[in-house]
């Protein structure tokens, strides 16, 4: 399972960054939340965020255990982490980044759906396959 | 921090921001009177971010941009939201304060603590658009970027500055100062957290704050977006139309926030609100997308030149988007001239209300100083004394009205005669003043000039918390000290923060009464004070010269302002 964000009714407000920076890391500080919304261009907007998908690349990049392959998503440990930085170019979504000197990523904790005041981010059963 | 560039010396500084100046000034406005007052003699282009600007408070993103306006040669100021001012917090500078000018065009880099002056020969000549495209592309998506485009490049003395693709500090001419430096663009990322001294307070309240805020106090905004106001201000008489000359459009049904809705694409809204008041809409016609219109474009594009298609108003405000011009004063500029066209004075048959093919091109000739847009580039008093036809000229200090027409208006009269940055809606929102009555009381002039002062003092505490004005039904004075005190972990009461309000708005007169201002410049435009309006329920309303003299002293005195002049000691 994953969190998806339906991007059509999304309107760039970024509560998700803030509250997920803030439930993770007790700052306020979008830089380090595990969601990210862009925009491109007038009107395209897109999402960053761990797909958890069930044959992951970055569990096959990382050498040092970091990453497991869990029955619904990938867990991250990052006690193991040290930060090489090869699940950040295995991913093919972007959505795994360095977050205070250690890889982080989406664990589905659900903050950034109670939080969202347009209430288009919600949990997605279909995980890709990589 | 404050952030020190001269572009002369090719220098940058980087400065604690005084210890005093929080709680002092607050923010936004408030720094960036100060800073101006300070440095009047340097003639700096000043970006303050509002001091709630990174807290989770709902709608608190805001951007000041301040200098010396081109357009009035007094104070000026201008505002825009979305996601810069909260960037620039992150990126750890409250104030970022410009001087000098630079020889060829470069652009400002801010990643966090890297500063530096960079080369801007790629992006100049480009438009707004494909300026943040470029840099987007250059440096990552998550930078962001406010930058002017050609018709800044060019000087046109109300060149606007854009941001996120739809975002413009439009008014009094910020765009051309930033032009006049060779400064292309500003371009901020920043990854420091903000902090507040109750942020688990804060975070405990986001679900009442959002709640609050999408609460009814916010509905028109949120489904209509600004548009909602037109068929309301047309009932009442308020809409603007054919150069000032009517106070309602006979098409009005047209140009609606409803009607708007039959173009309207997706939602869009600034850092941390929720209300999301930017409507994108396209057009296929002009295969035109982009964010808008809201009612100030509508009334100065649409109604005001006598224009009821919603397609040519979209195409309109993406020129000027794109460009980089103000549409209030672009649309007053070209109503003026269709005006004049339609009377003989200017001898051009295509120069008449309703002609949206001329509207569209005299938006580039403008923009590209070419043919009459180069007359029309130097702002509406040189252009109307060109023609000797100022009695038709709406300005003042040289800045055009918002839309709401005055005549009707009486205490909304008074606030755009005496504001510090020319004729003003946004300053005091006076006009609400007005129609809180729905009876005879609405043209009644008495003990109105003392609450254009503190709509001005309620409405100051916005631009310097940082907060949305079009969440104003739901901040009350109180409870914007309420939050203010939880983010600088201190008692603060409203009174307190009426009182530095009016304090703040002190400094920006005495800049005025430095640049040279005198009583004389508190002057309301002859058409206001003059001419009958000919369509109920305003029939036959004008300003009279008396009331508003009167009303005049006293506001002043309401201000403890002798002859109009304050005192300031910094």
């Amino acid at each position: 399972m994953h969190i998806e964000v339906d991007c059509d009714r999304c309107i760039y407000c970024k509560t998700c960054e803030m509250v997920c920076s803030y439930v993770k890391t007790k700052e306020f500080r979008p830089s380090n939340s595990f969601i990210r919304i862009f925009r491109e261009g007038v009107s395209g907007l897109g999402v960053h965020i761990c797909k958890q998908c069930q044959k992951a690349e970055c569990v096959k990049a990382c050498r040092y255990g970091a990453l497991k392959q869990g029955k619904k998503t990938v867990i991250l440990d990052r006690k193991k982490c040290v930060n090489c930085g090869r699940c950040y170019v295995a991913c093919p979504y972007h959505a795994i980044w360095e977050v205070n000197g250690k890889a982080g990523k989406c664990d589905v904790c659900l903050a950034c759906i109670k939080y969202c005041p347009r209430f288009v981010i919600k949990v997605d059963f279909n995980d890709p396959k990589s | 921090m404050i952030l020190r560039v001269d572009l002369s010396k090719h220098t940058v500084k980087k400065e604690p921001l005084p210890r005093e100046y929080r709680e002092k000034y607050l923010g936004g406005n408030g720094y960036g009177a100060v800073e101006l007052y300070k440095h009047l003699k340097e003639n700096p282009l000043i970006f303050a971010a509002g001091g709630m600007n990174g807290t989770i408070i709902p709608t608190a993103n805001i951007t000041g941009v301040f200098g010396i306006s081109p357009q009035t040669g007094f104070f000026g100021e201008s505002y825009f939201k979305g996601h810069f001012g909260t960037e620039m917090v992150f990126a750890g500078y409250e104030i970022i304060s410009v001087v000098g000018e630079s020889k060829k065009p470069v652009f400002l880099h801010i990643d966090g603590d890297d500063v530096s002056i960079e080369d801007a020969k790629e992006v100049w000549g480009k438009d707004a658009w494909k300026t943040e495209d470029h840099f987007k592309y250059r440096f990552g998506e998550r930078v962001e970027v406010a930058s002017i485009g050609v018709a800044g490049e060019n000087q046109v003395r109300f060149a606007c500055i854009t941001h996120g693709y739809g975002r413009q500090a439009g008014r009094t001419g910020m765009g051309c100062l930033m032009g006049q430096k060779g400064l292309k663009a500003i371009v901020v990322r920043g990854d420091k957290p903000v902090k507040t001294k109750n942020d688990e307070k804060l975070f405990n309240r986001i679900l009442e704050l959002d709640h609050l805020a999408m609460g009814e106090g916010t509905e028109k905004y949120r489904v209509y977006g600004t548009p909602g106001g037109i068929k309301h201000l047309n009932d009442v008489g308020a809409l603007p139309t054919r150069n000032w000359q009517q106070g309602s459009f006979e098409k009005a049904k047209d140009i609606t926030g409803e009607e708007m809705k039959h173009y309207w694409k997706h939602d869009i809204s600034c850092f941390s609100c929720p209300i999301a008041c930017g409507k994108l809409t396209s057009s296929r016609k002009y295969k035109a997308r982009e964010e808008g219109p809201e009612y100030e474009t509508i009334f100065a594009l649409g109604s005001n030149c006598g224009i009821h298609d919603f397609n040519i108003i979209i195409e309109a405000n993406e020129l000027c988007d794109t460009l980089g011009i103000d549409t209030i004063s672009a649309g007053n500029l070209i109503s003026l001239a269709f005006e004049l066209g339609e009377r003989g004075i200017i001898k051009d048959k295509e120069l008449k209300f309703g002609n949206g093919k001329k509207l569209l091109e005299l938006i580039k000739a403008i923009a590209h100083k070419k043919g009459m847009g180069a007359d029309m580039a130097e702002g509406i008093i040189p252009f109307a004394e060109r023609y000797d036809a100022m009695k038709y000229a709406v300005q003042v200090k040289g800045l055009e009205p918002g839309g709401f027409h005055p005549n009707g208006l009486p205490a909304y009269a008074l606030s755009i005669a005496i504001d510090v940055r020319g004729a003003d809606h946004q300053r005091a929102g006076a006009y609400g003043i007005d129609l809180a009555f729905s009876d005879e009381q609405r043209f009644a002039i008495a003990g109105k000039a003392k609450q254009v002062k503190e709509a001005e003092d309620y409405y100051t505490l916005f631009d310097s918390l940082g907060v949305c004005k079009f969440a104003r039904k739901i901040y009350s004075v109180d409870f914007m000290a309420e939050l203010w005190s939880l983010v600088i972990g201190k008692k603060v009461t409203g009174a307190e923060l009426k009182k530095k309000a009016a304090y703040i708005y002190d400094i920006e007169k005495a800049i005025n009464v430095r640049l040279g201002w005198t009583e004389k410049d508190d002057y309301l435009p002859e058409r206001v004070l003059t001419m009958p309006l000919p369509d109920a329920p305003v029939k036959g309303r004008y300003i009279n010269k008396k009331d508003f003299e009167l009303m005049k002293r006293e506001y002043y005195f309401a201000r403890g302002w002798a002859k109009g002049v304050p005192k300031v000691k910094l």
